[in-house]
């Protein structure tokens, strides 16, 4: 009996622990004479024939596998026509600067291994803001930053319903201007009969006056119009004539010559 | 998935969307830029102030931000440089006590609504005001921003080996402050 068709069947012999795949001595000689006329057709072609045989394709990755689990997937239809897309998202940035972050922890590590105590205590944000701080502070911010434009803007916007934009913000410019001029003015005494000059001033105003303190003795000498100076110091000293004499009567006159002039 | 730096910065250049770029820029940096804030000036108060400030500056200069910088950076380091800005002036307004600005911060935490930590945080972050200004925001950035030395570079204009030294110096003193205390 020949022992290699006894091996041929499975643990037929015990004593051999070897086997060999069903039916393998059967197709043997046509394995070979198959591999025989392929080596016999190449010979003519040296050149061919001398290049190692095999396939120069790949496939991507996991090709099989992928094909695999579409497979398995055939018997749930619902679940295979879901579009196989990952709905996660990571935050901006975050697979650029993972490697860094993972490398700054171990680095930090290494950095306080010298530290036992700061290292015995647990890292935390141990400040606290107030609730709801973080929804206002845009409109905050922005309020801040907006405040002084909103008028101007709604003003220049009005304007521009009727003129041209450059226009607009030039009568804008002007409002404001005459705005200004006005208030200010409105804010002072108006003094009646006013020459413009010194003379003509209330003694309040040429000591609030911050440019007359710093004019020289020739420039105030120009300034004063000495017709309008005299007719006011004639009238001051009207006045303090009349003064003087209220003051000489009260002071001489006698209480009986009082009454009897009454 | 949030706003991009640079649509950001096309919103910003655009004047019909300016006004929204500006509350998009708020949106996405508040939080970062108001706990780096909050860790310098301690008072929550005065981190409002100072992020206001910091949003106002910010927008004033953005027109002459250069965009092969990244736009945190930038931010991160007018938002310190406001900080310390704001303790100086501060420090100066304050003459009725003798004591460092730190020292008053410091005692300030101990009744801090806004704070709470336990003693062991307590203790810490007052041995972290007990560091001169540039230490105490290289050991905030590093220790708990964990930002690396590279990007802190960026912000605070120092170099990598200059950082460690002040990290390094820094770790040590409140080491000894936490071990005394």
């Amino acid at each position: 009996m020949n022992l290699n068709e006894e091996n041929s069947k499975p643990n037929k012999n015990e004593n051999n622990p070897f086997s060999l795949p069903d039916g393998y001595f059967g197709s043997f000689s046509q394995k070979m004479m198959h591999k025989i006329e392929l080596v016999e057709e190449l010979k003519e072609f040296k050149l061919l024939s001398s290049i190692d045989k095999k396939s120069p394709f790949i496939t991507p990755d996991n090709y099989f596998a992928h094909i695999e689990i579409k497979n398995e997937l055939t018997a749930y239809s619902k679940l295979s026509s879901v579009k196989n897309e990952n709905g996660f998202v990571v935050p901006e940035l975050y697979f650029e600067t993972s490697a860094n972050s993972i490398t700054t922890k171990i680095e930090l590590a290494e950095e306080l291994k010298g530290y036992p105590v700061l290292t015995s205590i647990e890292k935390q944000n141990v400040f606290v803001a107030p609730q709801n701080y973080f929804e206002g502070l845009s409109h905050t911010v922005r309020g801040k930053m907006f405040a002084g434009q909103t008028e101007e803007t709604s003003v220049v916007r009005i304007l521009h319903l009727v003129f041209s934009k450059k226009t607009a913000y030039a009568i804008a410019a002007m409002l404001v201007i005459s705005l200004g001029l006005y208030f200010y003015n409105s804010g002072e005494e108006t003094v009646s009969g006013d020459c413009g000059t010194l003379a003509c001033m209330d003694k309040k105003e040429i000591l609030k006056s911050n440019q007359v303190s710093n004019m020289d003795e020739e420039s105030l000498m120009n300034l004063v119009d000495p017709v309008q100076l005299s007719k006011n110091l004639k009238k001051a000293s009207k006045t303090s004539d009349k003064k003087d004499e209220k003051n000489y009567v009260l002071e001489n006159a006698d209480v009986n010559d009082v009454v009897d002039e009454i | 998935m949030g706003i991009s730096d640079e649509e950001i910065l096309k919103m910003y250049r655009e004047e019909s969307s300016r006004n929204m770029a500006l509350h998009h820029l708020i949106e996405k940096y508040q939080q970062k830029l108001y706990w780096q804030i909050r860790k310098i000036v301690i008072d929550h108060d005065d981190a409002d102030d100072v992020m206001q400030n910091t949003f106002i500056k910010v927008w004033k200069g953005l027109e002459n931000f250069k965009e092969e910088a990244q736009l945190f950076t930038w931010l991160y380091r007018v938002a310190t440089n406001e900080s310390l800005t704001f303790l100086r002036q501060k420090q100066k307004q304050n003459t009725t006590s003798l004591h460092p600005i730190e020292y008053q911060l410091s005692k300030s935490l101990e009744s801090d609504v806004y704070f709470n930590g336990d003693d062991i945080q307590l203790k810490l972050q007052q041995a972290i005001l007990t560091l001169p200004e540039k230490q105490r925001i290289v050991f905030n950035m590093r220790y708990y921003d964990e930002m690396p030395y590279e990007e802190m570079s960026g912000v605070l204009e120092t170099s990598v080996g200059a950082l460690k030294a002040s990290y390094h110096h820094a770790a040590k003193k409140i080491e000894e402050f936490l071990t005394a205390n």
